[in-house]
């Protein structure tokens, strides 16, 4: 990550560029306010360590700058100052500061302070790489509705009944869930590269076809891995990445792309088979209508130990009329309950 | 503008001109970073002591606090701490408008000046 230092001490600017360089970040190093702002907006600095008294344009000018125009993405601004009292620490924050370091630094205190910076801004670029992603997933999503949003629920469901089991327990924490139920709309962020008359076909896939279909799960978990390769640190991308990849995997191994089995599986990825197959067998399709909840309760058990993870059929159990309740809240306009003669297909044609 | 306290203890001979193990913290054990630091730091005192004193006799307490406040920054980073007090209490007498406190302050951040390349050799 890009950092900007601005400070008119040289001497100071260089042992902070030079522990910044130290700690894994790319530093610019500005010589005054202005030299800062210049600088700010033709490189990609997320943070900036700012001292708070410089000539030409102060730390402070700087903040109001910074937060008053447009410079892209949000930018983080740390502070450095020896002032004390409530009313400097009032004028920083009003003027835009979101932290502040005692000088002379303490490098201990200046890292985890460049922590918080990091979360903050990845936290941006997180939620907006998942929101514009999953809007490009729905846009080529033949199952559009509430789909993406009722997964979401049914994959938080399951995650939090599997944090008690004894196996899971210590695998799944709240960051876990959280990160499932911001990642999981990617699921099939891959069909965007699946040709039309494939995807939108109406009716029963060809063997050619289904296999052209299944492809999705490689081109999802490809793209989402070269984001990952990318930004090593984003764990997002490698839950996302994970569940765009083995979502169709099945628990005996004879799923798809890879054929992985068992615990071979990413966690995520079985979690996210019970609750992409669950929707898609209770919600209408072009070539289906919907099935009701017994039925499809009876279909996810016999697939317990062969398709699913038996914990998560487990899970899926002990939330039963939390999955009932969501989906009634979640119903697509025109959704019908009611079965079909006929309308059953397997869970893995269902699901594409 | 809380006034920081000042210390009103002169450095003695026995203080260290240079806390280094201060400033192996600062520069989380980077000897390289720390050499650079400091050749830069005494590369640049007596161009800044020469300005201030350049100052002190045209009265410019503004150009006083400004040079005094930027070379306190990059004294107490490389750890010189006497010379960053000294720094400082040039820094509040020109705000303060005390040219002839300044003026005294002047002589004794030299005195410091000297005790730290006598002490470096």
């Amino acid at each position: 990550m890009q950092v900007l230092v601005a400070d008119d001490d040289p001497i100071s600017a260089m042992i902070l560029e030079g522990v910044l360089t130290n700690l894994g970040y790319s530093v610019v190093v500005a010589n005054d306010g202005e030299d800062a702002w210049e600088k700010l907006r033709q490189c990609d600095c997320r943070i900036v360590v700012s001292d708070w008294e410089m000539p030409r344009m102060d730390g402070l000018e700087l903040c109001r700058k910074i937060r008053s125009r447009d410079v892209g993405s949000y930018v983080y601004v740390i502070l450095l100052t020896s002032r004390t009292g409530s009313h400097n620490l009032v004028e920083g924050l009003r003027a835009g500061a979101d932290d502040f370091v005692t000088k002379p630094f303490d490098s201990a205190e200046l890292r985890v302070r460049m922590f918080v910076g990091e979360r903050i801004v990845s936290m941006e670029s997180r939620d907006l790489v998942i929101f514009t992603l999953a809007k490009l997933a729905e846009s080529r999503d033949p199952e559009t509705g509430s789909h993406l949003e009722r997964v979401r629920e049914y994959v938080r469901v399951l995650g939090e009944r599997l944090s008690t089991h004894e196996r899971y327990g210590s695998e799944i924490d709240p960051d876990f869930i959280r990160m499932m139920y911001l990642t999981s709309p990617l699921h099939d962020i891959g069909k965007v590269g699946i040709p039309d008359d494939v995807l939108l076909k109406p009716g029963r896939l060809t063997k050619d076809e289904m296999n052209c279909m299944k492809l999705h799960t490689v081109i999802g978990g490809k793209t989402l891995d070269a984001a990952l390769r990318a930004h090593p640190s984003a764990s997002y991308l490698k839950v996302a990445r994970d569940i765009a990849w083995t979502h169709h995997e099945r628990y005996d191994g004879t799923g798809y792309p890879n054929g992985l089995a068992g615990e071979d599986i990413p966690l995520c990825g079985r979690i996210m088979a019970v609750a992409d197959v669950y929707d898609a067998l209770t919600t209408k399709r072009v070539y289906k209508d919907a099935m009701p909840h017994h039925e499809a309760k009876e279909i996810l058990l016999a697939g317990c130990g062969t398709q699913f993870d038996p914990a998560v059929i487990d899970a899926f159990e002990q939330g039963e009329m939390e999955f009932i309740r969501i989906k009634e809240m979640m119903e697509d306009q025109g959704e019908s309950t009611e079965p079909e003669p006929n309308a059953v297909d397997s869970p893995n044609v269902l699901t594409n | 503008m809380s006034t920081p306290a000042i210390d009103v203890n002169p450095a003695t001979e026995a203080d260290p001109v240079i806390e280094f193990d201060e400033l192996m913290d600062r520069c989380l054990g980077n000897l390289d970073l720390m050499e650079r630091a400091i050749e830069a730091f005494i590369g640049q005192f007596p161009n800044d002591l020469a300005n201030v004193g350049r100052a002190i006799e045209v009265g410019s307490k503004a150009e006083i606090a400004a040079i005094a406040h930027r070379m306190k920054g990059s004294a107490s980073n490389i750890g010189a701490t006497a010379i960053a007090s000294e720094l400082k209490r040039l820094e509040l007498a020109a705000n303060g408008n005390k040219l002839r406190d300044a003026a005294h302050r002047y002589e004794a951040l030299r005195g410091e000046w000297s005790r730290l390349l006598h002490a470096i050799g």
